[in-house]
């Protein structure tokens, strides 16, 4: 980070927080964010009154046990399960996915929905199981438009915005929003929020114009959504990939890891789809399903929400670590006990 | 997970396209978006989600923040 152009906001971002001269805490809900400010060491450069905390953007970390639980279950039953890879090392109550498939069941890992079509000649009740935000789920659509059953873990991001935002103990200054999300849902769909907003790019000096962005509105007590990332960002989205979620999914209450329920924040099946809801469609084998039991060590609900950081986790770099993970936060690339152990901050 | 990567279309093949991400080409749905050949793309999990509508960095922003606003 050494441009003129870098130099240039850095200044700033400091004159600013200069004015400012309190506390300010920014999160980023977004796990691509989480690691990019890792990587180019954003937290190092900028002023020690801006406060840059890790928020629930990273899907593999939000999705609940119980979801992990119903997976490696049904893969225990014979039934093949596909999924993204960092899925599979997720500790469930008994075992992972990944020491299910030790055990003898079919777990395949899959770069895309198209890759599970195929994957579907093989294996003709192939099981999809599908998390991520706003970003990912058009691929999903596109999968059960075309034949493929999922266990839907899908969940959205506005509500988990404006569910922060309307809880007092968090008291976020700033949301540095998703860009890829973004890019699907568009700018409007932040409207409603009452807080200061900036959709960011991932490149540094996205970031940090990012960060300059933000502490403006928050130095002026302005509370709307900006762009940063218009070479992206519409403020419609993309329409196209809107109506085909919309005709495959409704919205629905999900839970969150660490947060728990939030209403209107996942998505279903709609009921022309319903049979490739894989939940309703083995819920047989489901009636039989073992008691969901969560590790009370592990502090990810408290990382999820950016209340603590990794390193105050008791197990973290001891017990917890990349080679064995005890909760999710360790486990997914966005995951924020992931990123810190990686880059040891 | 919602990491997307940028590359050039080279080739359209019906809802397919060839996309050249720096020398390595690979191939790419393009049932989200309406792109020509020449544009540049982000592509995230199998499929380009939106077209690059200026491969530059939107900048100009700085040019306007005013910091004694
Ligand atoms: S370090 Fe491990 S045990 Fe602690 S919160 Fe993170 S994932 Fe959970």
């Amino acid at each position: 980070m050494t441009t003129n152009n870098t130099n240039n906001i850095i200044t700033k971002i400091n004159s600013i927080a200069k004015k400012i001269n309190k506390p300010v805490k920014i999160m980023e809900v977004c796990g691509t964010h989480t690691n990019a400010i890792a990587k180019y060491g954003i937290k190092q450069v900028i002023p020690k009154n801006i406060k840059l905390i890790s928020g629930p953007g990273c899907p593999v970390c939000v999705t609940p046990q119980k979801t992990i639980d119903i997976t490696v279950h049904l893969a225990n039953n014979q039934i093949p399960i596909a999924t993204y890879g960092d899925m599979l090392r997720v500790p469930g109550s008994e075992m992972s996915l990944e020491q299910a498939k030790q055990n003898g069941a079919t777990v395949l890992l899959v770069e895309s929905t198209i890759d599970a079509i195929k994957l579907k000649k093989d294996h003709p009740n192939l099981v999809f199981l599908s998390i991520g935000f706003e970003t990912t789920t058009p691929m999903s659509a596109w999968g059960i438009k075309n034949g493929l059953d999922i266990i839907c873990a899908h969940k959205t991001m506005p509500e988990a915005l404006q569910t922060i935002t309307e809880n007092p103990e968090n008291q976020i200054d700033g949301f540095l929003n998703p860009g890829h999300v973004s890019s699907i849902i568009g700018v409007k769909a932040y409207n409603q929020i009452n807080a200061s907003q900036v959709i960011a790019g991932f490149e540094s000096e996205d970031i940090l114009e990012s960060i300059l962005m933000l502490l403006i509105q928050i130095k002026n007590k302005e509370k709307k959504v900006e762009n940063q990332y218009s070479r992206i960002v519409s403020y419609d989205g993309n329409l196209k990939a809107q109506e085909l979620v919309n005709s495959v999914f409704k919205k629905s209450d999900s839970e969150w890891r660490g947060i728990g329920n939030i209403k209107n924040s996942g998505i279903t099946l709609k009921n022309k789809y319903e049979k490739h809801d894989a939940i309703k469609k083995y819920k047989d084998i489901l009636k039989n399903l073992p008691e969901t039991k969560e590790n009370k060590a592990c502090k990810c609900a408290e990382v999820i929400m950016g209340k603590i950081e990794p390193k105050e986790c008791p197990l973290f770099s001891k017990t917890c670590t990349q080679d064995t993970p005890i909760g999710p936060c360790m486990v997914g690339s966005e995951g924020a006990c992931r990123i810190s152990y990686k880059y040891n901050n | 997970m919602c990491l997307a990567i940028p590359g050039k279309i080279i080739k359209i093949d019906g809802d397919t396209a060839t996309i050249d991400y720096d020398g390595i080409t690979k191939t790419a749905k393009i049932t989200l978006i309406t792109p020509k050949i020449g544009d540049h793309v982000l592509v995230h999990a199998g499929f380009a989600i939106e077209i690059l509508k200026n491969k530059e960095k939107t900048n100009k922003l700085l040019e306007n923040i005013n910091d004694n606003k």
